[in-house]
């Protein structure tokens, strides 16, 4: 599958397996998905499915016993896979930057906030005089709604709510042109969950900002996202946009997942899913989802062939056999 | 009407640090509520980190002492118990927390789990009559049978709270404490939990305190619900009443800023709601309590939400909120 649409990001195929004394563990097997600029598409998936592995190998960011075991990672006609640390080095943050997953660890303890705004901008060698980097820093501040004293505070001084905000200002410190955002508004709650996720889509309206973001809360994708990528095992179930497949999820995993969260206001059964996610190391044949599948028959093709990821309309992709 | 628990002006101060600089949390602040008797309930205690959510939990299940104001059981105050009635307190209020990971002993099978306090409540008088009682509440929470020669790391953690909360309706408690119970599982499995533990509620007669920073979790299972912030009550009573109609400046804007997964939905203006005066030192926390603790954030702010402590106002029947506006 190869998706035509021109996008400032474009991964095909990746693979990122992790070593184990048997068989390797079959993290990302196969994903492919492209992002344009100023959109922001929400990566779904429970844990273990292999959403935050994707984002850490975009840039390069695995280490052993992960490694990449295949595919290709184009950035404005670069192969992030491909090219020399250095280089790739230059991209990091400036380009591309990562919210990584418990933000709120990822600060330096020892470091005021303001400090470490200073290092980043000074290792990626651009010249800012104090003054504008506090300019920078307080415009986005604003937009966070974070009060101008965070600069001078040291990470312990500041709630979770406030570092993990912390953390999005270094991100979006150099503008880059792609941030992927793993899990950012875990742990918060819902009123810092809200105020990061409109900093979000306004960076995206602003600066046309592409942004990846990455949960296992589908109604966070609802209220921001254009297009979402549901995850399973390792593989892409559906992908499209985000008002078509909220209203008319195919694949069976998305229509249990639509199905398991509760709606404020909504009197409904929600229902769960059943059963484990399967073990990658030996993943199921056929389809990865057909053990927990309602709809897979003992015999059918589920359990033999693994369904190809198609076009079952303008920008909906679906895995199932279903709809082919 | 008479309760089964009942929390009277209940006050929490954690002191912390050493001789010279003593500083003191407020971590609860004058709270009471109360579960009837005879009517299974479940309480929604919601609140975001810091609130004491998680406080008032401890101090229902006697892990901590509050400093001030009374708990009652039955109307017996829980700190003046004797020993035996104190055993059959700690048999009727069972607790099942965040981490499922934790909670269970990793050197006993689950089987043995079960069995413990059977034989610590004495409540059955043979081997082959815990046994019989425990395949029936397996069956009864949704488990197979073989889940019962596992050890806990064979299991998941889905399977770990159900295995928690048929301990409780294996010894016949009254009162569940849950706090945070699905807050480390799986959406597509958290489900199955929350319709367990509503099951629960309606076929066992359990009454719940169920303590989560996610109000539509809530949503399936939660009678009324309590909201806290910095320690208080800010609102309470009926949670259709509170969450279709909240009074509270504060819950107004957390019901708003929920996220609706409906994508035709979205939020329509930015938030309003300031940040708060930054941190919260304990030394803040005492001036605080002079009065409302909302009203550094709150936009509708007037003078004497700066003077005093709101009042707690009936708006409604099964409705109260704390706040000058409705006074």
């Amino acid at each position: 599958m190869s998706l035509e649409e021109p996008g400032l990001l474009k991964v095909e195929d990746l693979r990122v397996y992790y070593k184990t004394r048997s068989n390797p563990v079959r993290a990302v097997d196969g994903v492919s998905f492209s992002i344009k600029q100023g959109e922001i598409l929400g990566i779904v998936g429970e844990s273990g499915c292999g959403k935050s592995t994707l984002a850490n190998a975009v840039l390069r960011l695995i280490e052993p016993p992960a490694y990449i075991n295949g595919g290709q990672v184009f950035f404005k006609d670069l192969n992030l896979l491909n090219i020399d640390e250095e280089k790739l080095n230059k991209i990091r943050w400036k380009e591309i930057s990562l919210i990584p997953q418990s933000a709120m660890n990822a600060l330096n303890p020892v470091m005021k906030i303001y400090h470490q705004i200073k290092e980043v901008i000074t290792d990626k060698k651009i010249k800012f005089s104090d003054k504008e980097i506090k300019e920078k820093s307080e415009e986005i501040m604003k937009r966070l709604m974070l009060p101008s004293y965070i600069l001078n505070a040291y990470p312990c001084q500041l709630s979770g709510g406030m570092r993990q905000r912390a953390l999005l200002l270094l991100s979006f410190i150099l503008n880059p042109n792609l941030v992927i955002a793993d899990e950012p508004t875990s742990a918060v709650d819902v009123v810092t969950q809200r105020k990061i996720l409109e900093f979000l889509d306004m960076q995206r309206k602003d600066f046309g900002t592409s942004i990846i973001l990455i949960t296992h809360d589908i109604a966070i994708v609802a209220e921001v996202a254009d297009r979402i990528m549901v995850m399973y095992a390792g593989k892409t179930l559906e992908m499209g946009d985000v008002t078509k497949i909220f209203e008319n999820p195919l694949h069976p995993y998305t229509k249990t997942l639509m199905e398991s969260i509760p709606i404020l206001g909504v009197k409904r059964e929600v229902i769960g899913l059943s059963g484990l996610p399967p073990d990658l190391r030996n993943p199921p044949t056929g389809c990865r989802f057909n053990p927990r599948c309602r709809y897979s028959r003992s015999t059918d093709i589920c359990k033999l062939k693994e369904p190809e990821l198609r076009y079952v309309e303008n920008n909906h992709l679906v895995a199932c056999h279903m709809y082919s | 009407m008479s309760e089964i628990l009942k929390l009277n002006n209940v006050t929490k101060i954690f002191s912390l640090g050493g001789l010279l600089k003593k500083r003191r949390v407020i971590a609860v602040d004058n709270v009471s509520f109360s579960i009837p008797k005879g009517k299974p309930t479940t309480i929604a205690l919601v609140g975001e980190s810091g609130s004491g959510k998680t406080t008032v939990g401890r101090l229902v299940l006697g892990f901590i002492k509050p400093t001030s104001g009374k708990i009652f059981w039955e109307n017996k105050d829980i700190y003046k118990m004797k020993r035996s009635e104190w055993k059959l307190y700690r048999r009727n209020v069972q607790a099942v927390f965040q981490d499922p990971y934790e909670s269970l002993d990793p050197r006993y099978k689950v089987i043995d789990t079960l069995m413990e306090p059977l034989k610590k409540f004495k409540i059955a008088n043979s081997r082959s009559e815990s046994l019989k009682m425990i395949s029936e509440t397996i069956e009864a929470v949704g488990l197979r049978h073989e889940i019962l020669d596992k050890y806990p790391h064979q299991i998941s953690g889905g399977e770990k709270q159900r295995i928690l909360l048929s301990r409780a309706l294996l010894i016949n408690a009254k009162l569940v404490v849950a706090d945070e119970p699905v807050s480390m599982i799986d959406a597509s499995l958290r489900a199955s939990i929350l319709n367990l533990m509503k099951d629960m509620n309606k076929n066992f007669g359990l009454s719940f305190l169920y303590i989560t920073h996610d109000i539509s979790t809530a949503y399936i299972l939660a009678d009324s619900i309590i909201v806290m912030y910095l320690g208080s009550i800010v609102e309470s009573g009926s949670f259709e009443k509170v969450v279709s109609n909240p009074r509270h400046p504060y819950v107004k804007v957390i019901i708003d800023s929920i996220p609706l997964p409906d994508p035709k939905r979205r939020w329509k203006s930015a938030i309003k709601l300031r940040e708060g005066e930054g941190g919260l030192t304990p030394k803040d926390m005492m001036k605080f309590r002079l009065r409302c603790k909302f009203c550094d954030r709150c936009a509708e702010a007037k003078e004497v939400c700066w003077e005093k402590t709101p009042p707690i106002i009936e708006i409604d029947k099964d409705h109260k909120v704390s706040c000058f506006l409705y006074a």
